[in-house]
């Protein structure tokens, strides 16, 4: 994982672009029918996924952020803000965590991104209702999060290589092994 | 990022295994036993009605926050209408007495549960 500086201008160019995909993410998601309300597949955690290991965590790290914020102010409400950006900020400190531990590979740290992100969530939620008999979801959540969460973290080892073999994203497309 | 796989699949299977466990877990503590039921309604973990679930009856929740038209009908709770913007109580469906999952209507702080009379 050696970094060359990118320009300043394609880190510019290259987080809008992909912020802009990964609210797009949030939106298309809002159509997938769900067989529990509030479950997604958290597609938009692809984008970081992808931009950690190559450009670099505060990229990513606002990317995530304004996409939180701009998908809030879009189509959520404040509740839903806190509701996400405590569920992002969990997920992100998780991820960023495990990629500096080099012991998973993208399926399993988006796996446990996805569940931190839902634990971060109920604890919100636990706040918010004062009682912590949302607990009962957890399961679900804990279901859903590692089953969406390796889907995401699949689709990001799919496309990983494939966007830097087309020079979107920096970094060398031969990994040791 | 191939060496990873298969601690990936490890990681996969236990947290599964971990989700089970817990649903599991849930499953034994359930509330067990017939007897007469009760819908009880709280905001901000405060109790505000308790209606017995056997009686056709409809209660409108108000709050600073809005409101939550609660049914209850044929043993069995909804929310019929709310007009949060999640609407993920309206969502939830019908609550019946095996269910281990209350109603919760986050923005409203408001969850609806149902609970054996003579509990708590």
């Amino acid at each position: 994982m050696k970094r060359t500086p990118l320009p300043v201008a394609r880190r510019v160019v290259l987080s809008a672009v992909l912020c802009a995909v990964s609210l797009l993410f949030s939106y298309l998601e809002t159509f997938i029918p769900m067989p529990m309300p509030g479950m997604k597949i958290g597609l938009a955690n692809l984008i970081p996924l992808l931009l950690i290991p190559t450009v670099g965590i505060p990229d990513a790290a606002c990317v995530s952020l304004l996409r939180i914020g701009l998908s809030a102010l879009l189509f959520g409400s404040p509740f839903s803000f806190l509701y996400s950006l405590a569920g992002g900020v969990v997920s992100f400190a998780v991820t960023v965590l495990l990629f500096r531990l080099r012991f998973f590979g993208l399926p399993g740290i988006s796996i446990l991104g996805a569940v931190a992100h839902n634990c971060g969530q109920i604890l919100v939620a636990i706040f918010a209702l004062g009682t912590a008999r949302i607990t009962v979801l957890l399961p679900w959540l804990i279901l859903s999060g590692c089953v969406a969460g390796l889907a995401v973290g699949l689709l990001a080892s799919l496309t990983l290589p494939r966007l830097r073999r087309a020079g979107v994203l920096p970094g060398e497309e031969t990994k040791k092994e | 990022m191939k060496r990873f796989w298969r601690r990936d699949a490890v990681l996969f299977l236990s947290v599964l295994l971990i989700a089970g466990a817990l649903f599991l877990l849930l499953f034994l503590l359930r509330g067990k036993g017939e007897g007469e039921r009760d819908v009880v309604i709280s905001y901000h973990n405060k109790v505000v009605a308790r209606l017995p679930l056997e009686v056709d009856t409809e209660y409108l929740f108000e709050c600073d926050e809005g409101y939550n038209r609660i049914v209850i009908e044929g043993g069995a709770v909804r929310v019929a209408e709310a007009d949060c913007p999640t609407q993920r109580c309206v969502r939830h469906g019908e609550l019946i007495p095996a269910d281990v999952v209350p109603i919760f209507c986050i923005p409203h702080y408001l969850d609806v549960k149902i609970v054996r009379r003579g509990n708590e």
